[in-house]
């Protein structure tokens, strides 16, 4: 009970103190109206911007002649536009087919390349041949051309000869070896393997090499026949 | 002159010159007194009145402000000022500023007014040295400022239990430091 009633009180002296503070300084309270006033005429200034800039968006009340310019200047872009998208097409068309195509054939590629297969499948599965012998099998400016005169098969000779011979190119093609002059690209797989037809006994030779001189101390290359080979070994 | 509160809001919201102008004489004051009550110095309440309003114009500008208490988000808008600033500013004014209790006029005070003084001075000296910033945020906000519970829960920002508690506490701690006076009386 104590506590209440002197709880009560710190109320009462509390309530006292209310009325006790001094008011606002009427001095300070004239400068801060006067701002204060300054403030809302800015703000309002603000909203009359504002609404103003609202009512031109949406067209306003004096429509007719603002409509009517509205459209022609958006007619007139819409055809300047077009124009000069023709206009950068028909300059860069080149430039455009060759981007056009290379997408298309680099997606071809994509296709080939996966899979590691033997030499006889490619060499028994034309359509295979054929599409890789496109000039996109090389895309890798890395690549050596891989087929040499060493590689070469009756198969790939008569495939040539037929290519040189015939002006056509006819399905024939399909199983020569790419021309390392126009495609520098990975040939890997691509040259058929290489037919035995005798017995390799000697130093190394080539059965496809006809110059068995005895090895005239060339070099020691295995092309060189029998006996030349091994002329440089020490 | 608009004189309803509801009415005066609605014109303020629409940026009415006359309601924006009448809300700022009659809370201006109060805000004032209540500012300098937290801060004890003059020029500090002086320049949060002027924010508060401020913010008012901009929020009643951004299609924002307060929609039925304006009292109390006027009062809110000064409580977030004052302890912004005293997070910074940590320093406090002479007593008697805040208390001012030499009127003008009363030249020889009697017995009663000066034990009353006295009285005055200790209990404002306890709410700036017993008090928590949150017991002294309520028991502004409760016995000077007439808020209700609820009212001062929204502009502190917490529960109407959790101010009863810190009221509770607050005016036991000026009961304490008070105790020794009140016994002699």
């Amino acid at each position: 009970m104590d506590n209440l009633s002197e709880d009560q009180k710190i109320v009462d002296l509390l309530t006292k103190l209310k009325n006790s503070n001094g008011g606002y300084p009427s001095d300070m309270l004239a400068a801060r109206r006067r701002t204060y006033l300054r403030q809302m005429a800015n703000v309002g200034l603000g909203i009359g911007i504002g609404a103003g800039l609202k009512e031109t968006l949406r067209g306003g009340s004096n429509g007719t002649a603002t409509t009517l310019t509205g459209k022609i200047i958006e007619i007139a872009l819409v055809a300047a536009i077009a124009l000069e998208a023709g206009t950068a097409a028909y300059l860069y068309r080149e430039k455009i087919t060759r981007a056009i195509q290379l997408y298309n054939n680099s997606a071809r590629v994509q296709e080939i390349t996966s899979p590691s297969t033997s030499n006889e499948t490619n060499a028994s599965d034309p359509s295979l041949i054929e599409a890789v012998d496109t000039p996109l099998a090389t895309t890798s400016p890395t690549s050596t051309a891989t087929p040499s005169g060493t590689a070469s098969t009756s198969v790939a000779n008569s495939n040539q000869t037929s290519d040189n011979n015939s002006s056509a190119n006819t399905g024939l093609n399909a199983n020569s070896t790419p021309n390392p002059g126009e495609n520098q690209g990975n040939q890997y797989g691509l040259t058929p393997k290489p037919v035995r037809t005798t017995d390799n006994n000697g130093g190394g030779g080539g059965e496809e090499n006809n110059n068995d001189n005895g090895g005239a101390g060339s070099g020691g290359g295995n092309s060189n026949g029998n006996g030349g080979g091994n002329a440089n070994k020490p | 002159m608009i004189k309803d509160g509801i009415a005066l809001l609605k014109a303020a919201q629409k940026l009415d010159e006359e309601a924006l102008t009448a809300i700022f004489d009659e809370f201006a004051p109060a805000i004032y007194k209540y500012t300098l009550r937290l801060c004890h110095d003059p020029i500090v309440a002086d320049n949060i009145v002027g924010d508060v309003f401020a913010q008012l114009l901009e929020q009643f500008a951004a299609g924002k402000g307060p929609r039925t208490n304006l009292r109390s988000y006027l009062y809110q808008t000064a409580y977030h000022l004052v302890v912004d600033r005293s997070r910074y500013n940590q320093h406090t004014a002479p007593l008697e500023i805040a208390v001012n209790l030499n009127e003008r006029g009363q030249s020889l005070p009697t017995q009663t007014q000066i034990e009353e003084r006295v009285l005055m001075e200790a209990l404002v000296s306890a709410m700036n040295s017993e008090l928590t910033e949150d017991q002294r945020h309520v028991v502004i906000l409760r016995f000077l400022e007439d808020f209700s519970l609820k009212e001062t829960a929204e502009i502190i920002g917490k529960d109407v239990n959790n101010i009863k508690v810190i009221q509770n506490r607050g005016i036991a701690k000026l009961r304490k430091a008070l105790g020794l006076r009140l016994e002699d009386e």
